[in-house]
């Protein structure tokens, strides 16, 4: 009786986390991002279309709100998730979401971008903590997606700098992207920035830093670059 | 086994009021309307405000160690920057605009005089950041609280966790800054009903609701919206307000409208401090205001002889409040710096 008492005791005093009974489903979703058929690599030179090649130096974008569909109709969703995938940190390209139960599903849903109700409640903690580079300061709100790199013409090099973001109307830039997936043990999620990087011109364009038309048109087009594998 | 029984309570009874911080009840004034700030999100403790506290007084914030938000938020002058039109940050750098002086900000719902900052927790972030403020990276504030014994302690006792992030920084600023409550004005014992108002401030009363009042709207004095009131555009600064933030063609020269509360104690008035005096204030009202498509129609229809502004400025003296401007409460904490000074 004493042991048991001096358990209790114990126990109150250090806060043990509760110990799940049954084991929870995990979906382990990975994000591959490739340049066409290669996997991409920060400042490394790939070839475009128009015959000028392009590096990436950063390449910073938020995920939220993930939704599992089975012929079309929602079968789980995690509300209030932010995720921050920066090609930079490996670990970021790998999502872990808890789910309760084995679920049957053929597609996968989730905004690009952070939603305006979460860009108007104040200062955040993890992904979306200041810190992370992708909370603008002079104007409140996130940046969605952050690509900055190079893009090399025949005479000159052509420095670039995308801040894309913007929760407030005309220019709310959130997206919504669907792929179709093979469930299997590990969902592949295929990041394919040829499709955003042949699109986009440089030369007229080098710099998107605020909320703008620019900045929505952009993220309409990184829409494309989501694709099952 | 009964004392063991009495044991466990009172060891229990310890360690919980060990973990839960006191709530910092803050003392929401009588008739006032609901604050906009969501205390579920941010519960006040005093631990935190003291963070706050040591966060707001502290040049730890800017780049090079040299500015805190005092530096342009001080209290004796209901937290602004006095004597100088534009504030100056690092570098002796000039910004664009006059530092607003702060007071009531729970009952805010967007910041800065065009509005460009949307919840009081983020609001730090741009003075921080600004290159003619503070010049300074929230990672690399993280990075320097981190290296302070002095922080080390004040984040534990705050968070039961000496951990640094960019949202306890600035959700504990917040702290500090929702307990600046300036409500103990003679206006306000008046309304109280403890005392009244002498013969000049009564008529000054009658004149501000009639001729000021839509727009300065009791009890904060501010309607906290955008207006235009008529300014001539400063073409050197060139700076024509909400329209930055919204692009829309209807919010151009327009400026959040300012509380009046401790009027008499945070000049130079304006966004860009063009008015050092009440009188010129008042003056620019009667005779200075420019119709500009987007001007204000109550500011158009404003008549004062020169007998009514004396009333007038006798009223607003009466929403200086020495209470809130000489609280100990609010001011520097030398007992939190003076023990390591020499860190």
């Amino acid at each position: 009786m004493k042991h048991v008492v001096l358990f209790y005791i114990l126990s109150s005093c250090f806060f043990i986390p509760s110990l799940n009974a049954q084991q929870k489903e995990q979906l382990h979703i990975k994000i591959e991002p490739t340049f066409d058929k290669k996997k991409l690599q920060i400042q490394h030179f790939y070839p475009l279309k128009n015959g000028d090649s392009i590096q990436i130096e950063t390449l910073k974008f938020y995920i939220s709100n993930i939704e599992l569909l089975n012929d079309n109709k929602s079968v789980f969703t995690l509300n209030n998730s932010y995720h921050l995938i920066d090609i930079s940190e490996s670990k970021s390209l790998d999502l872990l979401i808890p789910i309760e139960q084995k679920l049957t599903f053929k597609q996968i849903k989730f905004n690009l971008g952070i939603d305006s109700i979460t860009n108007e409640s104040g200062a955040m903690g993890g992904d979306l903590d200041p810190t992370k580079g992708m909370y603008w300061a002079w104007q409140s709100g996130y940046i969605n997606f952050k690509i900055e790199g190079t893009v090399k013409t025949e005479n000159k090099q052509i420095p670039f700098e995308y801040h894309l973001g913007g929760y407030l109307a005309p220019f709310n830039s959130i997206q919504t992207i669907l792929v179709n997936v093979k469930q299997e043990s590990e969902i592949h999620i295929n990041l394919n920035l040829a499709h955003l990087l042949n699109e986009i011109d440089v030369k007229t364009k080098d710099k998107i830093l605020s909320p703008s038309k620019d900045a929505v048109r952009m993220l309409e087009k990184a829409v494309a670059i989501f694709i099952a594998p | 086994m009964k004392k063991i029984a009495l044991l466990f309570i009172l060891i229990s009874i310890v360690v919980s009021a060990f973990q839960m911080k006191e709530t910092y009840l803050l003392p929401i004034p009588e008739k006032w309307p609901k604050p906009q700030y969501n205390f579920n999100k941010n519960p006040l403790t005093f631990e935190k405000i003291e963070l706050g506290k040591a966060l707001f007084y502290d040049p730890i914030l800017s780049r090079d160690n040299s500015i805190s938000c005092a530096s342009c938020h001080s209290q004796y002058t209901a937290f602004t920057h006095v004597d100088h039109t534009l504030s100056h940050g690092i570098d002796d750098k000039i910004g664009n605009r006059n530092s607003p002086a702060l007071m009531n900000l729970a009952w805010h719902k967007t910041f800065m005089w065009d509005g460009a900052v949307n919840h009081l927790d983020v609001q730090s972030l741009f003075p921080i950041t600004h290159p003619a403020e503070m010049d300074e990276k929230i990672e690399q504030v993280v990075q320097k609280l981190q290296g302070s014994s002095i922080y080390q302690k004040l984040f534990l006792k705050a968070y039961n966790d000496s951990s640094i992030t960019g949202e306890k920084i600035l959700k504990s600023i917040s702290q500090f800054m929702l307990t600046l409550i300036s409500s103990n004005s003679k206006y306000d014992s008046v309304m109280r009903n403890e005392s009244s108002f002498n013969e000049l401030e009564k008529k000054g009363y009658t004149l501000f609701k009639k001729q000021c009042a839509s727009c300065h709207t009791e009890p904060l004095f501010t309607n906290l919206a955008f207006e235009n009131n008529g300014l001539a555009i400063d073409t050197t600064l060139n700076d024509y307000g909400r329209i930055k933030i919204t692009k829309r063609q209807e919010d151009s020269l327009k400026f959040k409208v300012p509380t009046l509360r401790n009027i008499e104690f945070s000049y130079p008035y304006m966004h860009d401090g063009r008015f050092k005096k009440i009188a010129e204030v008042l003056n620019h009202y009667t005779s200075g205001v420019q119709h500009h498509p987007t001007t204000s129609n109550l500011v158009k229809k404003i008549i004062l002889s020169s007998n009514e502004k004396v009333e007038l400025t006798a009223f607003l003296l009466t929403l200086t409040d020495k209470h809130f401007l000489f609280d100990k409460k609010h001011s520097y904490p030398k007992y939190i710096f003076k023990n390591n000074a020499k860190e």
